[in-house]
C-alpha cells in the first residue's frame, strides 16, 4: 500500500488520470513473460524526463522502491515489483526525436517498440540492428535493460554494441548523460553499465542508438537434416572456416512441427533439425560465400538445401524462426525458457542432456537456438494452472542452467537475470565476483531503491513478496 | 460473494489459461495504443479473467474498466500464437457482470421491447429526430435512449447538421428501387434473386448509401426483394447479452421467412453480414432454429463478396468521374478501410473490395497502412470511451492523410459515420463513401462517391 499523501505527491507530478493505484488496474501490472507474481503497489504513467525525475525523487524521499517497465515482455520477472513498489511505465514515451544519417545515429525515447525503429529508418536505406523474436512487442528501452540479442546478433552483436549514449535518471532522481557521439569516450564506460543492468541501476530516459545501411544483398537458406549433430556441426564448421554470417538458428523436430501445425512455414515436419543460415553485405562475393556454406551443409550430410529465390520466401523463413516461441505455447498451456549459452561445440552434447533432463522431470522440451552464439532456449512445456507443474519446471530450468555451467558455459544468453535466475548466479560466480557487482549496485542506489532484488542473488534472500 | 455466478466463467478456464504473457498482442491492440493501459489490452484482461477463475480477484465494479474498454475487433486474437480468443472472454465477463449486477432497465426495455420490432425502431427514433431538432436532444441522449438503441446514432448525431427525411425503408418502397434492371447482364438463365437485409444504420443514418447498394444490385442484374428483418442483433450481443442476441437471431429467421426463394442475403453493412454468420453459432443448441440458421448463415454475403464475381461480368463500366480538383487526366485516389466484422478475422472478406475498387478505370488504389485497424466505431465503445475512441480514430486518420486519398471506401454504416467525423475533425480533403456509391458512381457516370446531400462525409471541400 502506498499512502494516499505519496499518491497524491505523484499525481501532483504527472497527473491524476496517470497514477493507478486500484487493485484491479494494479494485477494488470503484476507478471511479465515470466511465470511469477507481486502485486506493485502503484503504476505511474511518465511522459518526459523531468516527470521520471519527478516521480523518482518523490519515491526516494519516501524510500520506496520502484522498477521501470517497458513492454512486460522479458523472460526473467524483470519488471515485478517485488515488495509493493513502484512500476514506472514507460511505454508513453516513445517519441523518435533525431535521425541522423550522416553520423549514423538516432536518439529515441525508450518506449519506441524494436522494430519501429526500422521501421521508421527503412525509408532511408538504414536500419537497427538487434532484432530480438519479441521485436514487434518489446520497447528498445526493455532491450537496452536487458542487452537484448537476436538472430542476427551473431554477426553484427547485441544491443550493448549499438548504444552510443543514454540519458538516465539516477536512484535519486537526477537526470545524466552516459556516452554520447563517439565510439571512444573518454572516462569510465558506464554506458556500457548500463545496458543490461535490467533496471537495477536507473531509468533510462534517452537513447542514443547506432545505425546501419541496409545491406545490399541477402541471401537466405534452409538447411534440412536428419540428426541434431549433424547440425550443430555444419554450425562450428562455418565458424572454424571464419565465415561471419548473419544468422546461424537451429530448431528441432518439436519445433519445426509446432511451426507447421500453426503457420505452415514449410518445414520438413520429419527433419530431426533445421538451420536458418543467412548471408547479408555486398553483392559481390554473395554467391561465392553462400557456395562456400553450401559446401559445408553437404560436408556434414546435409539432407536437403533450400535457397530462398524470393522475398516471400525468405519471409516465410523468418515468419517460422520468429514465431517459434509463440508455436510452442500451442503445444501446452504454458512454456518456460531456460536461456543459457555453451561453446558452440559442446551444442550436441548439451542438448542430449538437456533432454534427459525433460524425461527424468516429465516435461517435454522444444529446442529452437541462436546456434552461432551457442544460446540455447529449451522451451519446457507445462501447465501453469497445476502447482506441482511450476515448481517442477523452475527446478527442470535450473538443472538446465547448471548443466551449460558445467558445460563451461554461462547462464544467460540474452533474457537478463530478472528474479528467475538470482540464484543461479552462483552457478558462475563466486562470493568475491559477486561483491564486486554489489559494490557497483551500491554506489548507484545505496538504498537499494531502484528495481530491487533482481539480477544479485543475495538481495532477492532480502525481499520476499513474489508469490509463484 | 456471486461465486455460483463466476462459475460462468470456468469453462472458459482452459481458453484463458493459453495466454502465456507474451505480450504480442499489445502492439495490434487499437485501444491499447491509444490508452497505453495494461488492463486494456488482451494480456490484461486475460489475466484479470483469469484471477477471477481463481479466486483472486472478485466480480465488482473496478474490473469493468478493462472489460468495457475492448472494440471486441480480434486484433490481439490474430496476433497472438496460441490465439486466446479474448473477445469471447470479453463477452463472457460482460454477460456475467449484467446477470450479477443487472442491467439497466431501459436497456432490457430496448433490447426485448424495441429492437425486435422494426415498426417500433422507427417511430422512436423518428420521434428522436424530431426532438433533436426540436433542441431536445440534451434530453434524450440523458436519457440514454440514442445510446441503448443503437451508439452508432448518438455517434451520428454530433455529425450530422440534419436527418435523412425519409429512412432507406420507405425511400425504397416510394422509388421501387430493389426491382430488377432491364439491362439484366449475361450471368445465367435467370436473374440472382437477393434478399436485401436493411442494416439500422443505412436505414435510419445514411439512406442514400443503401439506394446505392439497392441501384448497383439492381445494375449487375439481380432481383431485389426488401427484407422485413429487424436489427440483427450485434449491438445487443455486443453488451454480454446472449439470450437477447438469441431471441433476435430466432426473430430474424421468422421475419425472413422461407428462405428459398433467395440465392442470396446481402447486406452492405459488415457488421450485419458478419453477425448472421454467427447465428449458427448462436443457435447452436436450438434444435427448432439451428438448420435454418445454418441456411441462412451459408447464403449470406456482404455486399462485396457478392459483387465482386459478378462485376468482372457486367458490362462495360463508364469512364471514371473527373478527380475533385476537376482534372479529368488525373486518377481518382482511393483508399479502402477494412471493417472488423467484414476483414480477415470475421468474414475473411478481404480481396473482394479491394479487387473491386482496383478494378474501375481511372481509378488509383492504394493501400492504407493498417487498414484492417479498427477505427474505434465499434457498436456501444464510441459512446461509452468517446475520447479513447477518437484517439484511436485520430491515428486512424494520420494514415489517411499520409497517402494522400481521394476517397475513402468502406462497407459498413458504423465506420462510415466515424470516418466521416474523423476526416472532418482532421480536416482532410478526402470523401468518404460506401463502396456500393463508388460501384454506382461508375457505372452511371456522376460522381456519387461520398457527395451525399450534406457533404457530412466529406472533407474540407
Ligand atoms: C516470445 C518472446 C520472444 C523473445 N525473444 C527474444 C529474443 O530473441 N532475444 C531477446 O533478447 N529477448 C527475447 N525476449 C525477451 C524480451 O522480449 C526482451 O528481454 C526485451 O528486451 C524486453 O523488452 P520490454 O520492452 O518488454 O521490457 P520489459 O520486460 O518491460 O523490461 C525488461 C527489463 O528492462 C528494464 N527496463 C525497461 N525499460 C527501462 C528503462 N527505460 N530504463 C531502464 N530499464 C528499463 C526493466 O526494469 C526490466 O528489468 C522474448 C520474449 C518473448 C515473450
Ligand atoms: S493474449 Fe496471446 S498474444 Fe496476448 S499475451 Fe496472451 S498469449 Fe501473448
Ligand atoms: S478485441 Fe481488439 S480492442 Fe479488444 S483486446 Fe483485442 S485487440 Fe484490443
Amino acid at each position: 500500500m502506498i499512502a494516499a499523501r505519496v499518491l497524491e505527491d505523484l499525481a501532483a507530478v504527472v497527473g491524476a488520470h496517470n497514477v493507478l493505484s486500484r487493485r484491479a488496474d494494479l494485477q494488470t501490472y503484476e507478471y511479465d513473460a515470466y511465470l511469477e507474481k507481486a502485486l506493485p503497489g502503484a503504476v505511474v504513467f511518465v511522459d518526459s524526463t523531468e516527470q521520471v525525475s519527478g516521480v523518482v525523487r518523490v519515491l526516494h524521499r519516501e524510500r520506496i522502491p520502484f522498477v521501470p517497465r517497458g513492454c512486460g515482455t522479458n523472460l526473467s520477472g524483470g519488471v515485478l515489483a517485488r515488495g509493493g513498489g513502484v512500476v514506472i511505465e514507460m511505454a508513453r514515451m516513445n517519441r523518435v526525436l533525431e535521425i541522423d544519417l550522416p553520423n549514423r545515429r538516432m536518439l529515441v525515447e525508450p518506449g519506441v517498440y524494436n522494430l519501429d525503429l526500422s521501421t521508421a529508418l527503412q525509408p532511408y536505406g538504414y536500419y537497427y540492428a538487434p532484432d530480438p523474436a519479441s521485436q514487434k512487442a518489446c520497447s528498445i528501452g526493455g532491450n537496452v535493460g536487458e542487452n537484448a540479442g537476436g538472430p542476427h546478433c551473431f554477426k553484427y552483436g547485441v544491443t550493448s554494441n549499438h548504444v552510443l549514449g543514454l540519458e538516465v535518471v539516477l536512484p535519486d532522481g537526477e537526470a545524466v548523460w552516459f556516452g554520447g557521439g563517439g565510439l571512444d569516450q573518454p572516462g569510465f564506460d558506464l554506458t556500457g553499465l548500463l545496458v543490461g543492468s535490467e533496471g537495477t541501476l536507473g531509468i533510462v530516459t534517452k537513447i542514443l542508438l547506432r545505425i546501419l545501411r541496409l545491406p545490399e544483398a541477402v541471401k537466405t537458406m534452409l538447411a534440412v537434416y536428419d540428426t541434431i549433430d549433424d547440425a550443430s556441426n555444419t554450425v562450428s564448421a562455418i565458424v572454424a572456416a571464419g565465415m561471419v554470417p548473419a544468422t546461424l538458428e537451429m530448431m528441432d523436430n518439436a519445433v519445426i512441427q509446432a511451426v507447421e501445425d500453426s503457420m505452415a512455414a514449410g518445414f520438413p515436419r520429419d527433419a530431426a533439425a533445421v538451420l536458418i543460415l543467412e548471408l547479408d553485405g555486398l553483392r559481390e562475393g554473395m554467391e561465392e560465400q553462400a557456395e562456400r556454406m553450401i559446401e559445408l551443409c553437404r560436408a556434414n550430410n546435409v539432407r536437403e538445401l533450400r535457397v530462398a529465390q524470393t522475398e516471400e520466401e525468405r519471409a516465410a523463413l523468418w515468419k517460422g524462426r520468429k514465431g517459434a516461441f509463440g508455436a510452442v505455447s500451442r503445444l501446452a498451456p504454458s512454456y518456460l525458457v531456460a536461456d543459457g549459452t555453451v561453446p558452440r561445440t559442446r551444442l550436441p552434447e548439451t542438448i542430449r542432456r538437456v533432454g534427459e533432463i525433460s524425461r527424468r522431470y516429465g516435461l517435454p522440451v522444444a529446442n529452437v537456438f541462436h546456434a552461432g552464439d551457442g544460446n540455447l532456449h529449451p522451451l519446457i512445456l507445462f501447465d501453469s494452472r497445476k502447482a506441482e507443474d511450476r515448481e517442477r519446471v523452475v527446478a527442470a530450468g535450473m538443472e538446465m542452467l547448471q548443466l551449460c555451467a558445467d558445460m563451461g558455459g554461462t547462464v544467460s544468453g540474452e533474457h537478463g537475470i530478472g528474479l528467475e535466475k538470482a540464484e543461479a548466479m552462483r552457478m558462475v560466480f563466486d562470493d568475491g565476483d559477486l561483491r564486486a557487482q554489489e559494490w557497483v549496485k551500491e554506489c548507484f542506489d545505496p538504498e537499494d531503491l531502484c528495481n530491487p532484488g533482481k539480477v544479485l542473488p543475495d538481495r532477492v534472500s532480502r525481499l520476499s513478496g513474489g508469490r509463484v | 460473494m456471486g461465486s455460483e455466478r463466476i462459475s460462468a466463467l470456468a469453462p472458459l478456464y482452459d481458453e484463458v489459461a493459453k495466454c502465456g504473457k507474451c505480450g504480442f498482442c499489445q502492439p495490434t491492440c487499437p485501444v491499447y495504443r491509444t490508452t497505453f493501459r495494461e488492463g486494456h489490452v488482451a494480456r490484461g484482461k486475460n489475466a484479470l479473467f483469469r484471477n477471477l477463475v481463481e479466486g483472486e480477484t472478485v466480480l465488482d465494479v473496478d474490473l469493468r474498466d478493462s472489460f468495457d474498454h475492448c472494440l471486441l475487433c480480434r486484433a490481439c486474437t490474430a496476433a497472438c500464437f496460441p490465439a486466446v480468443r479474448t473477445d469471447q472472454l470479453v463477452l463472457a465477463f460482460r454477460e456475467t457482470y449484467a446477470r450479477r449486477f443487472g442491467r439497466p432497465t431501459l436497456q432490457r426495455l430496448i433490447f426485448r421491447g424495441l429492437l425486435p420490432f422494426p415498426d417500433r425502431m422507427r417511430l422512436v427514433i423518428r420521434a428522436a429526430w424530431t426532438a433533436r431538432r426540436l433542441g431536445l436532444d440534451s434530453l434524450a441522449a440523458r436519457a440514454g435512449l440514442l445510446d441503448m438503441i443503437n451508439p452508432k446514432l448518438r455517434n451520428a448525431l454530433e455529425i450530422k447538421e440534419d436527418v435523412p427525411a425519409r429512412f432507406l425503408r420507405d425511400r425504397a418502397a416510394d422509388t421501387g428501387l430493389g426491382r430488377p434492371s432491364a439491362r439484366t447482364v449475361e450471368r445465367g438463365p435467370a436473374p440472382l434473386r437477393v434478399g436485401y437485409w436493411i442494416s439500422c444504420g443505412y436505414n435510419y443514418m445514411l439512406p442514400e448509401v443503401g439506394e446505392a447498394t439497392l441501384e448497383a444490385l439492381r445494375q449487375i442484374g439481380a432481383s431485389v426483394e426488401i427484407l422485413g428483418n429487424a436489427c440483427c442483433g450485434l449491438p445487443v450481443y455486443g453488451y454480454g447479452d446472449r439470450d437477447g442476441a438469441r431471441s433476435l437471431a430466432r426473430r430474424n429467421i421468422e421475419l425472413l421467412g422461407d428462405l428459398s426463394r433467395f440465392d442470396a442475403v446481402v447486406s452492405e453493412c459488415g457488421s450485419c453480414s458478419g453477425h448472421l454468420k454467427e447465428y449458427p453459432d448462436l443457435l447452436a443448441d436450438d434444435p427448432e432454429f439451428s438448420v435454418r440458421a445454418h441456411r441462412l448463415a451459408a447464403m449470406t454475403r456482404s455486399f462485396s463478396e457478392f459483387v465482386d464475381p459478378l462485376l468482372a461480368r457486367t458490362a462495360d463500366l463508364a469512364p471514371p468521374p473527373a478527380a475533385p480538383d476537376g482534372d479529368p487526366d488525373r486518377p481518382l485516389v482511393v483508399t479502402y478501410h477494412e471493417p472488423c466484422h467484414l476483414g480477415a478475422r470475421y468474414q475473411g472478406v478481404v480481396t473482394q473490395p479491394r479487387r473491386i475498387l482496383k478494378s474501375l478505370p481511372g481509378v488509383e488504389y492504394r493501400e492504407l497502412p493498417e487498414a484492417d485497424s479498427c477505427c474505434g466505431a465499434a457498436g456501444s465503445f464510441n459512446v461509452l470511451h468517446p475520447e479513447v475512441a477518437g484517439g484511436i480514430l485520430a491515428r486512424k486518420m494520420e494514415r489517411v492523410a499520409a497517402i494522400g486519398a481521394d476517397v475513402l471506401v468502406t462497407e459498413c454504416p458504423a465506420c462510415l459515420l466515424q470516418l466521416g467525423l474523423g476526416v472532418r475533425r482532421a480536416g482532410l480533403p478526402v470523401r468518404v463513401a460506401g463502396i456500393s456509391e463508388l460501384v454506382v458512381s461508375y457505372s452511371t457516370g456522376q460522381r456519387r462517391a461520398g457527395s451525399d446531400r450534406n457533404g457530412i462525409r466529406g472533407g474540407v471541400e
